[in-house]
């Protein structure tokens, strides 16, 4: 059972990716697609990491054993997600270009959380 | 030691462009990723007087009253009414006006001004405005010689406007200008869009536009310009002076106190194009540096 379950889990959890490739193609993101892209991405990060964080409690509720199988495949969709977001933010917003993202980042705190959260 | 074969050793010509080398592949990965058909669009975005597609201009708004999202506003403001409308201009001025909005546009001809816009946001737009010089306007008024600024206020009406329900800002909005910036001949009172008549959404049916400042020093649906002797508090001043001064002129070398805005996005450029340098003065530094000979733009912000 958990057998078939597992790819179909991993399956639902490209959607993310899946949607946005879509909108980019049909070049459906509106006035400011980097910045659509940036934010669905963490958007979909931050969801994540709730999911993961879900399954040990639910395990403990509901005392079945099988929740848990998921955590580390939602553990490393959350890895996934993030990894894109930062590429998104380095790459695609600012071209690899070091100097006014450490500015924004080290200066001003706004994208401190980012960070904080990609830290931990 | 281990000998390191002559084959392992990264010859010197890509060591020195090794950086190079790195931003390239990211290019190349994200190009992969995307597809061919940005590549068409990503070429539009140099800093032209292009102007922005319509339906980016008339979709991405900022006008709090209908909403705070990018979208409320054409979604928000399509049964809004702007006939009748009338403007007052009043305070320190030898002869009151009191104007229809009709009036102004039989009075005064309009005609095609293609602005830069920069959001203090970080993103910029081309836009086509039909508009006069505001001057024309102020000088039916005869302002006295204790006018020393102008105060934009515009429409107060929660029914018709959602937006101000909420308390998002101090309504109706303020803004304010100094008087010589009002009467600088760029300084254009708006009363339409790519040859149209101005969308609800761009704020009809009369808007200011200051070209060299931040967009939201450009008040929306004005009802009352005043003529006073004290610089005025705008809605955004109120709102956190430490983030918007009454000047907000575009300046790359003043950072808000969240982000840098030393560059800005180019609305409708696609999603491979760079982001670009902003401009002392968004590029209008020849027409109105002269107005700040001599002011500290750090400390006048």
């Amino acid at each position: 059972m958990i057998k078939y379950f597992k790819p179909f889990v991993f399956i639902i959890c490209l959607w993310p990716l899946g949607t946005i490739i879509l909108d980019i193609y049909y070049n459906e993101l509106g006035a400011e697609p980097v910045k659509k892209i940036m934010n669905h991405f963490g958007e979909w990060t931050l969801i994540f990491i709730c999911l993961t964080l879900t399954m040990s409690p639910l395990k403990r509720i509901t005392n079945l054993g099988f929740w848990i199988k998921f955590r580390r495949m939602l553990g490393l969709f959350v890895f996934f997600y993030a990894t894109i977001h930062l590429l998104t933010y380095v790459g695609l917003d600012y071209r690899f270009d070091w100097e006014p993202i450490i500015n924004d980042v080290l200066k001003k705190n706004i994208y401190l959380l980012d960070f904080q959260l990609g830290y931990y | 030691m281990k000998k390191i074969k002559y084959t392992e050793i990264t010859p010197e010509k890509i060591y020195i462009k090794r950086r190079d080398f790195i931003k390239k592949l990211g290019l190349t990965t994200s190009s992969l990723m995307i597809g061919q058909n940005f590549l068409n669009n990503a070429a539009a975005s140099t800093n032209s007087l292009e102007p922005t597609e319509y339906r980016y201009i008339s979709t991405y708004n900022n006008y709090y009253e209908f909403g705070t999202r990018k979208s409320d506003p054409v979604e928000k403001s399509q049964n809004f009414k702007t006939e009748p409308w009338n403007i007052k201009i009043d305070g320190e001025v030898e002869n009151e006006v009191n104007i229809s909005a009709i009036e102004i546009n039989n009075m005064f001809e309009s005609e095609e001004r293609i602005y830069r816009l920069r959001c203090v946001e970080g993103w910029s737009m081309v836009i086509p405005w039909l508009g006069f010089s505001l001057s024309k306007l102020l000088d039916k008024a005869k302002p006295n010689n204790k006018a020393k600024f102008v105060e934009f206020i515009s429409v107060y009406d929660p029914v018709q406007m959602p937006g101000q329900k909420y308390p998002i800002l101090q309504w109706p909005y303020r803004e304010g200008l100094r008087i010589d910036e009002a009467m600088h001949p760029l300084t254009t009172l708006v009363t339409g869009l790519y040859g149209k008549k101005l969308p609800n959404q761009n704020g009809a049916p009369l808007r200011l536009i200051v070209p060299w400042k931040y967009g939201f020093k450009s008040a929306k649906a004005i009802v009352n310009i005043k003529l006073v002797e004290k610089m005025p508090t705008s809605s955004w001043m109120r709102s956190s002076p430490r983030e918007y001064g009454f000047y907000s002129n575009v300046n790359p070398n003043v950072d808000h106190p969240r982000w840098s805005q030393a560059s800005e996005r180019v609305i409708g450029s696609g999603i491979l194009s760079e982001r670009i340098p902003t401009q002392m003065f968004n590029g209008y530094g020849d027409e109105v540096a002269n107005l700040y000979s001599g002011m500290d733009l750090k400390k006048y912000f």
